[in-house]
């Protein structure tokens, strides 16, 4: 009970794979017209966040680590760029919920460095590493102007996601 | 409590209440092992602290790897 309550208050603000799928009819038009291949995955572990960490006190439990894996995607558009995007998920073993996943997402292209990764990032769902963080520079922390501020995802990102819940259920079984 | 098998067919039983782990009928150190769950809060594995590795739910074997080192 007190946990549940926890979770309305703390719950996470992280976009899902679902609300990311539906936020740009434009942008997933674009996308369908991307090939997407997957190049490694990894696998973390890192400390619960405050709201796990409550949790697992209120539970009587030790706090603990949460696993989270990350893909790496080639995206190849239609004018043959190709852009690596990063996902990471938390594992869902309910194939039915792939879409309530809360995600992280990050591409290299221009359009997302300055477009989306600021509206991600006020979400919690910026992949960052010392590396993302290197190449997007101030560009995470300012908010777009005009329209430029009106894109969540890039199509390679929109293309990406759309590839992993096609294939979520058979990332799930041979994890 | 959950149940798996490696593909060498080593049998893991997890007990999620009492945080203990057995192989094949032995308790593990909880020194050494550690149970891991989603960020959602879902039972992924067995985390093996001294080689870096997770024994996941479906018997397979995944290195971990640091978030930094993701490029």
């Amino acid at each position: 009970m007190a946990s549940s309550i926890l979770s309305g208050l703390f719950g996470s603000r992280r976009y899902t794979l679902n609300e990311l799928m539906a936020v740009d009819q434009a942008r997933q038009e674009k996308a369908s017209r991307c090939s997407v291949r997957l190049l490694d995955t990894f696998y973390t572990l890192k400390d619960e966040d405050l709201l796990g960490r409550i949790k697992s006190i209120l539970k009587g439990k030790k706090t603990r680590k949460a696993f989270y894996i990350t893909y790496k995607l080639q995206v190849k558009s239609e004018t043959k760029n190709i852009y690596n995007v990063f996902i990471q998920l938390d594992p869902d073993f309910d194939l039915s919920k792939g879409g309530e996943n809360h995600v992280k997402v990050y591409c290299h292209c221009a359009d997302f460095k300055y477009r989306s990764a600021y509206i991600l990032g006020q979400r919690d769902s910026l992949f960052l590493n010392g590396k993302t963080k290197s190449d997007l520079g101030d560009a995470y922390k300012t908010a777009g102007q005009g329209k430029r501020g009106t894109t969540v995802l890039c199509k390679h990102a929109f293309a990406a996601i759309s590839w992993l819940l096609q294939n979520y259920n058979n990332l799930m079984r041979t994890l | 409590m959950e149940e798996f098998y490696t593909k060498k067919g080593d049998r893991y039983l997890v007990d999620l209440e009492k945080e203990r782990v057995y192989k094949n009928n032995i308790l593990l150190p909880s020194s050494e092992v550690e149970i891991v769950y989603s960020g959602s809060g879902e039972f992924v594995g067995v985390y093996y602290n001294g080689a870096n590795n997770i024994i996941t739910r479906t018997g397979n074997t995944v290195t971990l790897t640091s978030e930094a080192d993701i490029s």
